[in-house]
């Protein structure tokens, strides 16, 4: 299991929100103006990955700025 | 709570911290770092990876790193990260670490004990003290370095250490000393925040210093207005985010410069005042010097007359009216303006040239001295300016700036050192290239280095033309290779002797980025097996050398060369076992920063780092005790060292205060193409693998984005070739080849006629076939242009 801080710059608020909803793996946080914090939590540090470039192509989404990742595989 | 539950609790914390930040800026936000709890302790530590010195919180559980986290309270990164980054904990973790001293025999290498490491290198060095050579890098810690270079220049006494930084940065340090007589940035990154306009000169931070450029977009994200010109030999990522783009001819970056001040001068729109009060004019000499032959300002001018916008199109590629464009804004007056360049101007066979003329540049528009009007180089690795540039880990270096070539420096150095008078060798070592060369050269025909060790770098892969540098020297039986590392790179496959080192927060370190940012970390996490930290290898090997009778070892009291006290009482460091007992870190770093003073690159104390996130010199004990960094150098509202004006280059190479504008004509590269290698070559760096890959290769995550090399082609090259995408070719000079697939266009969209490959992967060794020319002054080789050919791989069974 792989935990991972990011913010995503928004170009539409309510679009991204809408495309985000649909994906369990994505907590969203607090928007700060056009920046919002979100956790992902997925099985693998590759799905992890995958998913982060699969967010910086979502309607409503600029880009990504990756801030934490755990991979903490053993424990988890 | 569980150490899930806890971690996202910590990553949504960090996550909302960072969006506020980039929101709103750095002020006005309640900083903390994450918090203690289900088992995972945290503290500070520089990134592993490149030179942007990036802050990263390291989460510890069980003896293990199994988090990182940007750093919140880091001016630097904002709690950012880039995809190395937030993967650099992995580092550590490779399947394949070494993790016992090994040696060669009977062609394989076999384990031994460190007693019997240490004591085949001292041998070595009492065998042959003249033959024997260290080279190191940028990513050595500063005590590292520091350890090194005193075992080489107070000790052995021969001035043989030279870094793999003589390969990335050596045109930056000339170019600072020849314009302003001290090497290092004047601004720092601060000035990304301040400029209108950002000119990247070969640079392409994008994927180099993806979080330096994500501090610039970000301005734009706010609303604000930055204008970003790209001037390249081919489009990277970082060109997508540019409004102009301007693609060059190799070496076209002379005569833009050139062309910029000449329309400065034309028009009258140079700073008048600046120039008057703050610049002196310098042409070069034959053999080129760093203080070059006095010019008046007429001659200046004559000399630049002939580099019109119309002329510069021709030499550079880049339109007449793109030149004027440059210089109009370099002519005015109400912008804020920075360069920014790493390799593209460093690895050149006219670097210091360049660098000179873009420092010239700014010198003549005035753009200098005010946040946002800066002319900065950036480095590759993350301690170029620490280890190297300060601690003078360069063949003809001293620390603090100091130079093995001057008596007045040795004699501070003795003194410092409490060496005998004369002990230190006032002619400089051999610099990388030449030391390599002599190593692959027989002792019959002058080859008089016969064992170099390798410590923190894999110059197997990343030296230019290395069947001629590296190769002979592994047929030759009097020729030693020592390697420590952590992992078997292509090096250590060839090395006699390795030694299993402890990486990054496996140990105590410092290191200092591009920005003159000087940064300390703790030991988190022990080194696998018998892994052991790189400066505990110099100290041992130094000690061995004392018992074994080098009269170099001891100072003029008979102690030994790294004599280290706790109560009174000697510490016996050169023992694992009680390396740790002190800190070794601080009491190097204490005895180094004596030296800083003399180029006013004052460093506080140790201390002081411990509770800093990095601190930039020179960094000044101020009336109540406390320690002030320097952001702007040579500014009056800023640098504690300006006593006269606005503006003071306390440093002149002149004397007075003054900043040296120079003329350097405009010249071709020493290779290029031609009818039988009809292509343009450059090499650089991808933005999932550092350097050679040895680390970053060993991350599933980076590997499995960027598994291999590739040939980066034009469409119309690969049509007319008959090559489609992922076929492989065989890329040839007349030096050597390697077969790799192609990738039309790829990321970097080489104009036609050029191809760019990465140097990465060591199972494609490019550097089979660059060119090892380099700079007069800097000694730094160009690996961004030599002529090849391609053509496809012929099918099995046919030629």
């Amino acid at each position: 299991m792989t935990v991972s801080g990011l913010v995503l710059t928004l170009e539409n608020e309510a679009i991204a929100l809408a495309a985000l909803a649909n994906d369990s793996r994505v907590v969203c946080g607090e928007a700060q103006g056009l920046r919002l914090p979100v956790v992902t939590e997925t099985e693998t540090p590759e799905e992890a990955e995958e998913l982060c470039e699969s967010l910086a192509r979502l309607p409503g989404v600029l880009f990504v700025d990756v801030v934490s990742v755990a991979f903490d595989t053993e424990v988890m | 709570m569980e150490r899930r539950d806890f971690l996202k609790g910590s990553a949504m914390g960090a996550a909302t911290v960072a969006a506020a930040r980039l929101t709103k800026g750095k002020d006005g936000l309640a900083l903390a770092a994450p918090a203690e709890g289900a088992g995972v302790t945290w503290n500070k530590a520089p990134c592993r990876f490149c030179g942007t010195g990036c802050h990263v919180q390291v989460g510890v559980a069980g003896g293990k790193v199994v988090a990182i986290q940007g750093d919140e309270k880091a001016e630097v990164n904002k709690g950012l990260l880039c995809v190395k980054g937030y993967h650099v904990g992995l580092a550590l973790y490779g399947k394949d670490r070494l993790t016992t001293p090994l040696l060669r025999k009977n062609g394989k290498l076999e384990p031994i004990t460190w007693d019997q490491a240490i004591e085949i290198i001292a041998k070595r060095v009492m065998a042959n003290p003249a033959g024997f050579a260290v080279y190191g890098s940028g990513q050595w810690t500063i005590p590292e370095g520091y350890a090194a270079n005193k075992l080489v220049k107070a000790g052995i006494a021969n001035n043989q250490i030279d870094p793999n930084a003589r390969l990335c940065m050596a045109s930056a340090v000339t170019g600072f000393l020849s314009t302003y007589g001290v090497d290092e940035p004047a601004g720092c990154y601060d000035d990304l925040d301040k400029a209108d306009v950002i000119v990247l000169w070969g640079n392409n931070p994008a994927e180099m210093h993806p979080v330096l450029f994500s501090r610039i977009v970000d301005r734009r994200s706010r609303g604000e207005s930055v204008t970003l010109i790209d001037i390249g030999t081919r489009r990277t990522r970082t060109s997508g985010f540019c409004q102009h783009v301007l693609t060059m001819k190799p070496h076209g970056d002379l005569a833009i410069a050139l062309g910029i001040m000449h329309v400065l001068i034309e028009k009258g729109t140079y700073d008048k005042d600046f120039v008057a009060k703050y610049c002196n004019f310098r042409q070069r000499t034959d053999p080129p010097t760093l203080d070059g032959k006095e010019m008046s300002f007429d001659d200046w001018k004559k000399a630049l007359a002939e580099y019109t916008p119309e002329k510069v199109e021709k030499l550079s590629g880049v339109s007449a009216k793109d030149i004027r464009m440059l210089a109009d804004l370099f002519g005015r007056r109400d912008l804020k303006i920075t360069s920014l360049w790493c390799m593209g101007m460093n690895q050149h066979t006219r670097g210091t040239a360049i660098n000179d003329l873009v420092h010239g540049v700014h010198l003549l528009s005035g753009h200098f001295g005010k946040p946002g009007d800066a002319p900065t180089s950036l480095t590759g690795q993350p301690s170029a300016c620490g280890t190297v540039r300060e601690v003078g880990t360069l063949a003809h270096g001293l620390p603090g700036g100091l130079l093995v070539a001057k008596e007045e420096h040795r004699k501070e150095a003795e003194a410092i050192w409490n060496l005998p008078a004369g002990r230190i060798n006032g002619k400089p070592g051999y610099h990388t290239v030449d030391m390599w060369k002599r190593f692959s050269t027989p002792k019959a025909k002058g080859g008089d280095i016969d064992t170099i060790w390798v410590q923190v770098t894999n110059p197997a892969q990343s030296l230019p033309n290395i069947n001629e540098l590296v190769d002979p020297s592994r047929k030759d039986p009097d020729k030693f290779l020592i390697v420590s590392d952590v992992y078997p790179t292509q090096t250590v496959k060839m090395a006699d002797l390795v030694l299993p080192s402890a990486l990054w927060v496996e140990k105590n370190g410092m290191f200092g980025n591009s920005e003159r940012r000087t940064q300390q970390w703790f030991k988190m996490v022990e080194p696998p097996g018998q892994a052991r930290d790189d400066c505990w290898q110099l100290i041992a090997v130094a000690h061995k050398l004392m018992e074994l009778g080098h009269p170099g070892m001891k100072d003029k009291d008979g102690k030994f060369l790294f004599h280290t006290e706790k109560d009174g009482k000697e510490v016996p460091i050169w023992d694992y076992k009680h390396y740790y007992d002190v800190n070794v870190d601080e009491r190097l770093f204490n005895e180094y920063r004596k030296f800083t003073r003399f180029k006013h690159k004052d460093l506080a104390p140790y201390s002081e780092y411990v509770k800093a996130r990095g601190l930039r010199w020179p960094v000044v004990e101020q009336k109540d005790g406390t320690w002030r960094e320097t952001k702007f150098r040579f500014a009056k509202f800023d640098d504690p060292y300006v006593t006269k004006g606005d503006i003071e280059f306390y440093h002149s190479v002149t004397k007075d205060s003054r900043a040296l504008i120079w003329f350097h004509p405009h010249e071709q590269p020493p290779e290029v193409p031609d009818a039988a290698y009809p292509f343009w070559l450059c090499t650089g760096r991808v933005i999932e693998h550092w350097h050679t890959g040895s680390l970053t290769m060993r991350i599933p995550q980076l590997h499995a984005a960027m598994p291999q090399a590739y040939l980066e082609l034009h469409r119309d090259d690969a049509k007319a070739l008959g090559v489609a995408n992922g076929e492989v070719v065989i890329v040839e000079s007349r030096r050597g080849s390697c077969e790799l697939p192609v990738w039309i266009d790829g990321r970097g969209q080489p104009p036609p006629g050029s191809v760019f490959v990465p140097f990465f992967d060591e199972t494609i060794l490019i550097n089979r076939v660059t060119l090892d020319a380099h700079d007069p002054l800097s000694k730094q080789p160009d690996y961004k242009k030599c002529a090849v050919r391609i053509r496809k791989k012929p099918a099995a069974g046919k030629v």
